[in-house]
């Protein structure tokens, strides 16, 4: 795993050094963070909102990461914290029951047609069958499947063990398989990507 | 062996031990419906790696570089206090009024009394208070593992 350049002496966040490492830091991973944010939320302003909330918290605690430990896996442990905690808040979004899975979803747009499915981005309905999974699944299959992190890693960002990451990605998976069917079966038959 | 169901996500991601991926592909060999399984898991993982999300805003940047301001702004310290502790009396005078209204016949009222009586008694323990309550206090940050 690579190793977070510039190693800070264990100096307070106060301190003008530090302030430059964090914004160093920030600028190198405030892309992949917003990522994260906006598969998580589903929704640019509230990605760019919950990016802010974190990197904020990221400073105030920037005391307490601990140089040669990747930064951008830290910050995005303290973003999503933030996104349960705000999920928790306002309990407003509805999730399809994983066993659901009549493809209730992959029905309504005319994006579950496979014809219309190769002209179009893949962004919305791919957004809208996570939006549709509940939270901590929605993490696992985005750290695992979108940033490309082990499942140890994500284990580490999501506070729970690799195992669990496992099984929360399976059945994850297994949801938006039904929930994106047409585009699952043209990928299948090659007309997709 | 019986359907392998998460190992199928472990074997489709190159997760497993050697002994666990000899056992699924095995099982693989023999059963149709887990090899549809893997076939549509691998298509589901492409497509969720080909589907690009909108850029930030680049506007956000300089907002997040601004960061260390907003985290050192004093932020409600003062503010932040002053509020549990209206909340807190405002809500024990609330109860207080609730847990003597007069009998009613509605079964909500008389939960909301039961509720009332108990708030009352022990406001810190009261759990509506405490999400209330929770707007307002400073969120744990954990270090990094």
């Amino acid at each position: 795993m690579e190793a977070e350049a510039g190693a800070l002496p264990s100096q307070g966040a106060g301190t003008e050094e530090a302030r430059a490492e964090f914004g160093r830091l920030v600028e190198a991973h405030w892309r992949s963070a917003y990522r994260f944010a906006y598969r998580l939320t589903g929704n640019p302003e509230e990605a760019a909102d919950l990016v802010q909330q974190a990197a904020e918290e990221a400073f105030r605690a920037f005391s307490r990461f601990r140089p040669g430990t990747r930064f951008d896996r830290w910050w995005l442990r303290i973003l999503y914290n933030s996104f349960v905690d705000r999920t928790r808040r306002h309990r407003r979004q509805s999730y399809l029951p994983l066993d659901d899975l009549s493809g209730k979803l992959s029905v309504t747009g005319s994006w579950a047609d496979p014809e219309a499915a190769l002209e179009q981005q893949l962004d919305g309905p791919v957004q809208r069958a996570l939006d549709a999974l509940p939270p901590e699944f929605r993490a696992a299959v985005i750290l695992v499947d979108v940033e490309g992190l082990s499942y140890e890693e994500a284990a580490r960002v999501l506070c729970c063990p690799p195992g669990t990451v496992r099984s929360r990605l399976h059945r994850g998976r297994l949801a938006l398989r039904e929930w994106l069917r047409g585009y699952v079966d043209a990928l299948r038959r090659g007309e997709l990507g | 062996m019986r359907h392998p169901q998460d190992l199928l996500s472990g074997y489709v991601d190159g997760t497993l031990s050697a002994h666990e991926a000899a056992e699924v592909a095995a099982h693989l060999a023999e059963c149709p419906s887990c090899r549809e399984t893997v076939s549509d898991l691998r298509a589901v993982r492409r497509l969720l790696a080909a589907a690009k999300p909108p850029d930030p805003d680049p506007e956000l940047l300089p907002r997040l570089l601004r960061a260390d301001l907003g985290a050192r702004r004093p932020r409600l310290q003062l503010g932040r206090w002053f509020a549990v502790a209206a909340a807190t009396a405002l809500l024990t005078v609330a109860s207080a009024r609730v847990s003597h209204l007069p009998p009613g016949s509605s079964r909500a009222v008389q939960e909301l009394r039961e509720h009332a009586r108990l708030a009352t008694r022990t406001p810190l323990n009261d759990l509506g208070l405490a999400s209330f309550l929770s707007a307002f206090l400073p969120d744990p940050v954990e270090d990094n593992p």
